[in-house]
Parts: C-alpha cells; sequence; structure tokens
C-alpha cells in the first residue's frame, strides 16, 4: 500500500519558487549595475529564461517517461517506507547522493553530457544561468538516478520534495556575488563551489557535482577549491556561436548524430555515445581529461589551497 | 479545454515574466560591446594553432575569418562579452560565398560551417578587392 502524502509534503516546491527566482534575478541585476559588473547581458539572459518558459512544455510532453518507469520499478519495492522522521532524513541523503552521482555522469558521459551542456552552455554566472534547463532530460533518462531509492521503497512523493529541495536550493548558488561561507565551506554546496563546477579552466573542469552537500565530492574525489589566483571562466570548453534556444538545446545531439553518420566500427559507435565529451576515435579533439594534461605540462606548480 | 487552459495561463505568465527580466537588464545597459576590435585579437585567437597566415574581420567587429599557418580555419563570433572561436579543417566548411553587393562598398563573405551550435558567419569587409587568400579558399570548399 503507497503510504498516504501528508499536505504539508503536497507543495510543488519548484513552481511556488518561481516568484522568488525573478525576485532574485531582478535584485542581483541592480547589484551587478551598482557594481559595475557585466555578469549579465541581455541575450545571454533571454536565451537563459527561455529555455526555463520551455522546460515545463518538455515536461508536459515527455515527462510522463520518467514517471511511468519510476511508478513501474516502486511497485516492485523491497520495503514500504513511511513518511516518518527517519525516513525523511534518510531520504535527504539518499537523494543528494544520487544527485552526485548522476550529476557526475552528465559530465563524463557524452549521453547525459548531451542534455546537460545546455545548462552549462552560458558563459555568464548569474541567476539566470540557473533556469537555463535542458528539454532532453527524459531522452537522456536522467530519471534512472531515482531508481534505486524507489526500489527500496521511498514513497515517489517524498523523492519528488527532496528532488524540488535541491533544485530550488541550486537556484541562489549561480552567482559571482558571494564570497566564500566559511565553515558552510566544508559541507554545503555554495556559491564558490559551483563557480568552480561552471568553470572551464583546466584544474576546474569535472568538479563539484554535489548538489545540496559537498561532502560526496570530498568523498569520492572530485572537489576542488576555488582559488583567488585562478578566477574562474565560465562556459564550455568550446562555446556556443548563438543564442538561439533550439540550437542551445539540441546542438550537442546533432553533434552525436554527425559523428554517429561517420562511424566506422561499433567501438566509435559507443565512445561517440557514451564516451567523455569530445572522444574521438584518433584521440584528435579534447576531452576534460587531455586539456587537465595538457595544462599540467605547461604550468608551474602552484602550492594546493 | 479546461486541460490546456492553465498551462497557457502558465505560459503567458512566464513570457511576461521574462519579457520584465530581459526588458530590465536592456534598461539597465546590459548590452554587449563588440569584442573583436582589431587584428591583433584575431592573430592572438590563432597563436595556439601556428598562427593566422590571412585575417579577415566584420567592419562592425562581430565576426572574424582567419587562415592558418597549419591551413585550418579559425572563425570567431563576438558572444556576449566574449569571443566564441571554432578551429576548423577546411571540409567542415559547408558553404562559402563571396560577394560584391553593387549597391553596398565593401565585400559580404558568408560562411557556413557543419556545426550546429555556430550558425553562419555574416562577415562585412571594407575595400573593394576580395584578397586572394579569400578567393582561394573559396576554391577549396565543397559545397554540402
Amino acid at each position: 500500500m503507497t503510504p498516504v502524502t501528508p499536505e504539508w509534503a503536497k507543495v510543488d516546491l519548484v513552481t511556488a519558487s518561481i516568484p522568488l527566482m525573478v525576485l532574485l534575478v531582478i535584485l542581483e541585476m541592480f547589484l551587478a549595475r551598482h557594481k559595475g559588473s557585466r555578469s549579465y547581458e541581455v541575450k545571454d539572459t533571454a536565451a537563459s529564461l527561455m529555455m526555463a518558459v520551455g522546460l515545463p512544455l518538455a515536461a508536459i510532453l515527455t515527462g510522463w517517461v520518467g514517471v511511468a518507469a519510476g511508478l513501474a520499478v516502486y511497485q516492485h519495492r523491497l520495503f514500504d517506507i513511511g513518511w516518518t522522521w527517519w525516513a525523511l532524513i534518510l531520504c535527504f541523503f539518499a537523494k543528494d547522493f544520487t544527485y552526485y552521482w548522476m550529476h557526475r555522469f552528465c559530465h563524463e558521459s557524452r549521453f547525459w553530457w548531451a542534455s546537460h551542456v545546455v545548462h552549462h552552455s552560458s558563459q555568464h554566472f548569474n541567476i539566470s544561468t540557473a533556469m537555463r534547463q535542458d528539454w532532453t532530460f527524459a531522452f537522456s533518462m536522467i530519471f534512472v538516478n531515482l531508481m534505486p531509492m524507489l526500489f527500496l521503497g521511498f514513497p515517489p512523493a517524498m523523492i519528488a520534495l527532496f528532488t524540488g529541495i535541491t533544485g530550488v536550493y541550486q537556484v541562489w548558488i549561480h552567482t559571482e556575488h558571494i564570497g566564500k561561507l566559511g565553515p558552510f565551506e566544508w559541507f554545503m554546496n555554495t556559491p564558490s563551489h559551483h563557480r568552480v563546477h561552471h568553470a572551464t579552466n583546466p584544474r576546474y573542469l569535472d568538479s563539484n557535482h554535489g548538489g545540496f552537500l559537498i561532502i560526496w565530492d570530498r568523498m569520492f574525489g572530485t572537489f576542488v577549491a576555488e582559488r583567488d589566483d585562478d578566477p574562474a571562466r565560465f562556459g564550455i570548453v568550446s562555446n556556443l556561436g548563438t543564442f538561439n534556444p533550439l540550437r542551445i538545446a539540441f546542438h550537442e545531439w546533432v553533434a552525436i548524430g554527425r559523428d554517429l553518420a561517420g562511424a566506422r566500427s561499433l567501438h566509435e559507435v559507443a565512445g561517440y555515445v557514451f564516451g567523455p565529451p569530445g572522444w574521438s576515435p584518433d584521440g584528435s579533439r579534447d576531452t576534460s581529461a587531455s586539456l587537465r594534461q595538457k595544462w599540467r605540462e605547461t604550468s608551474t606548480p602552484a602550492p594546493a589551497e | 479545454m479546461t486541460g490546456i487552459m492553465p498551462v497557457l495561463t502558465f505560459l503567458g505568465g512566464s513570457l511576461a515574466a521574462v519579457a520584465v527580466m530581459v526588458g530590465l537588464a536592456a534598461a539597465l545597459g546590459f548590452w554587449a560591446s563588440p569584442q573583436i576590435a582589431g587584428e591583433a585579437d584575431v592573430r592572438r585567437l590563432g597563436e595556439p594553432y601556428g598562427g593566422a597566415r590571412h585575417v579577415a574581420i566584420d567592419s562592425s567587429g562581430n565576426c572574424a575569418l582567419a587562415l592558418l599557418g597549419d591551413g585550418r580555419l579559425l572563425i570567431a563570433r563576438a558572444m556576449g562579452n566574449r569571443i566564441a572561436t571554432r578551429v576548423l579543417p577546411l571540409s567542415a566548411v559547408a558553404a562559402l560565398r563571396v560577394d560584391r553587393p553593387p549597391q553596398h562598398a565593401g565585400i559580404a563573405v558568408s560562411l557556413r560551417v557543419r556545426d550546429f551550435s555556430f550558425p553562419a558567419l555574416q562577415l562585412h569587409l571594407a575595400g573593394n578587392t576580395v584578397p586572394d587568400w579569400l578567393n582561394g579558399l573559396k576554391d577549396g570548399v565543397r559545397p554540402s
């Protein structure tokens, strides 16, 4: 029997938070203007926000795939976990843990990167960048990260609640205007950690994948601290030459299709689809690992922070 | 009908909010200025690839094209506050047109590459003579 969802947990956090997100964008724009910062640009902001407008439409058209898959798995759950205090705590950590791994895969395998690249494609880093979200999440099956929790028996509504909390939490950390936050930097994902995550500097590539907590990056070796002597350069390694939302949404899928058309073996097909972004049979393109390697070979070692 | 109305209302509200935020960004002066100020900028971009042999820059500074020392092309476009670039072999060029529009001074160059994330470059070059290297480039492109 599916446990009854308490009334307080039925709120759609993401939708309810939209007015707050709009307010944060407006406040950050005034702050940037006041400080003389170029952290906003009209066309870039318009592109990011149009991606946000398209997101619910994509969810309506394709989101049912994830919901159907999730409910099917939940039918075969191991335990009936109810809405208890210990289940809420456990669910928070389990959700953040699975988010870390899914997010890490999104950076380390092109199939998932093809969706997630959208979020990284702005050369700016501001609250509107948080809203630049992909429309192909159902196609890339990003929902698979929820399946182990559903199989264990966490109620779908509880998982949805913590998915919303993680999503809304991450809005405010997309800013250049907040520095380091003392002891919170040890365990929370903060603006500083997330600047590193969005940076293309070789030392910062593929790091800080945490959602709410940064402890998973510290545990699994992907944590990198922001350095004053290496300010983050935002965007992607091959920055887009367009603000067109359709090109932003689908460019990497089109690139995969082009590569597959020229693939000469199953090994190449697998590499182009599931290899790290930038993989090529002859190694002529750059991956995060090759960029880091080149950077190490050419830079003078600096003391770790 | 009742099912579609909340979606349309939400969509309308979202578009209105986007208009407010983008309008505010414009009112606060967050307009980008062209980043490609001159040939030196493009040559600097070409340095990691053996340097630029020839350079063509759009007269408004929006985009540029360079033939690199190793025979590849560098294309650059001012995007926001930065410059987005691609370095490509000639085989990646899908179309290249070089025209001298009779009604305008200068040369119009249109270059389309096989990269969905980088739409066609439209350069307006000062002068009335098409540089030899650009003509040579045109001859080497296999249209798709």
